[in-house]
């Protein structure tokens, strides 16, 4: 080993003289600026690294920032198709329940028609004389006429004469009651017939 | 990776700097200069209580000068010791782990050195040689100083605004130099001669170690001598010297060359008179030389002649020249000049020109084949009275080749100034 370190160095042929002070001053700045040197390297090898480092990290994010977007714009998109979706699916129960809604209306226009047509003739069928209609109303396709009459015997009359008009299946006297009004005597009835 | 280096030197009364960039394995330099301290504020110092620490007030408040005109870098900067300072011991120590080797080196500087360990600065230097056996053998040489010198200098730097980073010796940055240039090719057995403005240091290497060196001092070859001739004789005296004295008592293999560094460095005349005179074979180590070597001379001054604004292509030729060359040679230090520095170097094109043709002539000018074109270049040169001293006289030499008497060494001239930089240079190679 000690053979080896010897012959590597070869020749020593220079000298220096200078006053060990000054020697090791020298020394002393030589290690300094290899100290400095090496800490500067340091550091520059240091912020080429971080400098690598953020400049991938800036990479990566700006990468993740970008999947970050479309991931947002696809979602975004998603909502909207569904939206969309959703709001056809709407539009579609919309159109079928207005289609529905229409049948209704055509079917009660149809049956408002008919039963127009029902009370036109009811008002327009003969009436006995001791008869007058307070109202006349429809629920659930069946009529109500209300009424006063002078006897009850008109009263029948007139049920009879209904049932000749054959509009109604049936015809019920739901109520008859006697009513006094100055003096005079007369009876308020309720017939519901049914279609 | 780059990284500029600035090297000092304080010779004498001379500062020497030069500033280069190390870019993968070039030197760039970007910028030298020479300082002269003035001699009369410093012999006026002499006479005071505190000279010492006048002229080291002096001569920081040069460098602090020559550092701001030319704008060197103070990050990396190395000096240089003075050599009479320095002390060294040769031995050899067996192969061991670094922190073993450093106690054996204390305790060898411990046995050798006059003065105790609390008062020296030391440092080593080693060649691993390979035994037969594949051991190695650590052929150390330790350098020390007394603290208080190596205090001084860096004090002097320190008052200067410059914080030294490492404090050298001119014998190891010249080796450093040489390794660089040669490596191993150098030879076995050598002589480096580093000759300066007023010293000359003499370093003799064995088997890739320095064995021997010498300090001559306050020989002023410039002042002293009155030509090149009787510089190369002076140098050529002191070199055979340094070899008596070394081989004394000792029987080893002969020196193989010398390589010759500083003034005249480029001087292939001057090189051929140390080599005729010391009858060994001789080598000139310049940074010029190496410049030619790296790029083309030729190139670089016929750019520099022709386009100057394109001084940034001719770089780039040179460095294909560069590698083309490296191809042919394997050992090619790459050395260049930093395209303000040859914007520089170069502006003064005429007498670059001169200076290149003169230096790199490796013919000497003799009667026979001078067809008048270098002595034309050379009076041309000089007549120009900016670079060069001139006698205008001719001597002969040992084989009776008439030799030129022109001393082309100029303080002020660029190409000169940075051929004695090479130790400086120096400071800033090795390992």
């Amino acid at each position: 080993m000690a053979k080896s370190s010897v012959k590597k160095k070869k020749n020593k042929t220079r000298i220096n003289l200078l006053p060990l002070s000054d020697k090791i001053n020298i020394a002393r700045r030589n290690k300094v600026i290899v100290y400095l040197i090496v800490l500067v390297g340091y550091i520059f090898i240091l912020s080429g690294y971080d400098y690598i480092i953020y400049g991938k990290t800036n990479n990566a994010r700006t990468v993740v920032f970008n999947l970050n977007q479309k991931l947002e714009t696809i979602r975004n998109n998603n909502i909207i198709y569904t939206t969309i979706q959703k709001a056809i699916l709407n539009k579609e129960k919309i159109e079928t329940s207005l289609k529905k809604d229409s049948l209704i209306i055509n079917k009660l226009n149809r049956l408002k028609k008919k039963e127009y047509k029902k009370f036109i003739k009811i008002i327009k069928f003969p009436m006995p004389d001791g008869i007058w209609l307070t109202s006349l109303s429809s629920n659930n396709g069946n009529f109500i006429i209300d009424g006063n009459s002078m006897s009850l015997k008109d009263v029948s009359v007139y049920i009879k004469n209904i049932k000749k008009m054959k509009i109604f299946k049936k015809i019920y006297l739901s109520g008859i009651e006697k009513k006094i009004k100055k003096g005079n005597n007369y009876y308020t009835f309720d017939l519901k017939c049914k279609l | 990776m780059s990284k500029t280096f600035t090297a000092v030197i304080i010779d004498y009364n001379y500062i020497k700097i030069i500033e280069a960039t190390k870019k993968n394995k070039t030197y760039i330099i970007n910028n030298f200069s020479l300082e002269k301290l003035n001699q009369n504020d410093i012999d006026a110092t002499a006479y005071n209580d505190n000279s010492v620490n006048t002229e080291n007030i002096l001569i920081a408040e040069e460098i602090k000068k020559a550092f701001a005109l030319r704008q060197f870098s103070k990050k990396n900067v190395f000096t240089v010791l003075n050599d009479d300072y320095i002390y060294n011991y040769n031995f050899s120590l067996p192969e061991m782990p670094e922190p073993d080797l450093v106690k054996a080196v204390e305790y060898e500087v411990k046995k050798k050195s006059p003065f105790p360990l609390s008062q020296i600065v030391y440092d080593y230097i080693y060649t691993c040689q390979e035994n037969e056996d594949g051991s190695c053998t650590l052929l150390t040489t330790a350098y020390v100083a007394k603290k208080e010198y190596s205090e001084q200098l860096a004090k002097i730097f320190a008052n200067a605004d410059i914080k030294l980073r490492s404090i050298e010796s001119k014998t190891t940055s010249l080796y450093n130099a040489n390794l660089f240039i040669y490596g191993n090719n150098a030879g076995l057995h050598y002589l480096l001669i580093d000759i300066n403005l007023i010293s000359i240091k003499i370093i003799i290497i064995y088997k890739n170690t320095i064995i021997f060196e010498r300090n001559i001092e306050e020989i002023n070859i410039i002042k002293n001598t009155k030509n090149i001739n009787e510089a190369g004789e002076t140098i050529s005296a002191e070199i055979q010297k340094t070899v008596d004295y070394y081989y004394a008592g000792k029987s080893i293999e002969p020196i193989e060359k010398i390589y010759i560094s500083g003034v005249y460095s480029n001087n292939e005349m001057f090189k051929n008179i140390i080599s005729n005179l010391t009858n060994i074979q001789a080598e000139t180590v310049s940074i010029l030389k190496l410049l030619d070597n790296g790029s083309s001379t030729d190139k670089h001054n016929h750019n520099a002649g022709n386009n100057r604004g394109k001084v940034d292509a001719a770089c780039d030729n040179d460095e294909n020249n560069n590698k083309k060359n490296k191809k042919e040679h394997k050992i090619q230090p790459l050395i260049k000049l930093s395209a303000e520095l040859y914007k520089k170097i170069y502006k003064n094109k005429t007498a670059a020109k001169n200076v290149r043709k003169a230096n790199n002539s490796n013919k000497l000018p003799d009667s026979s084949n001078n067809d008048g074109n270098d002595s034309n270049i050379i009076n041309n040169y000089t007549d120009d009275g900016s670079i060069g001293s001139n006698n205008g006289i001719t001597n002969m030499n040992l084989d009776g080749q008439i030799l030129s008497n022109y001393i082309l060494y100029d303080e002020n001239n660029l190409f000169d100034i940075l051929d004695i930089m090479l130790p400086a240079f120096g400071l800033m190679l090795g390992k």
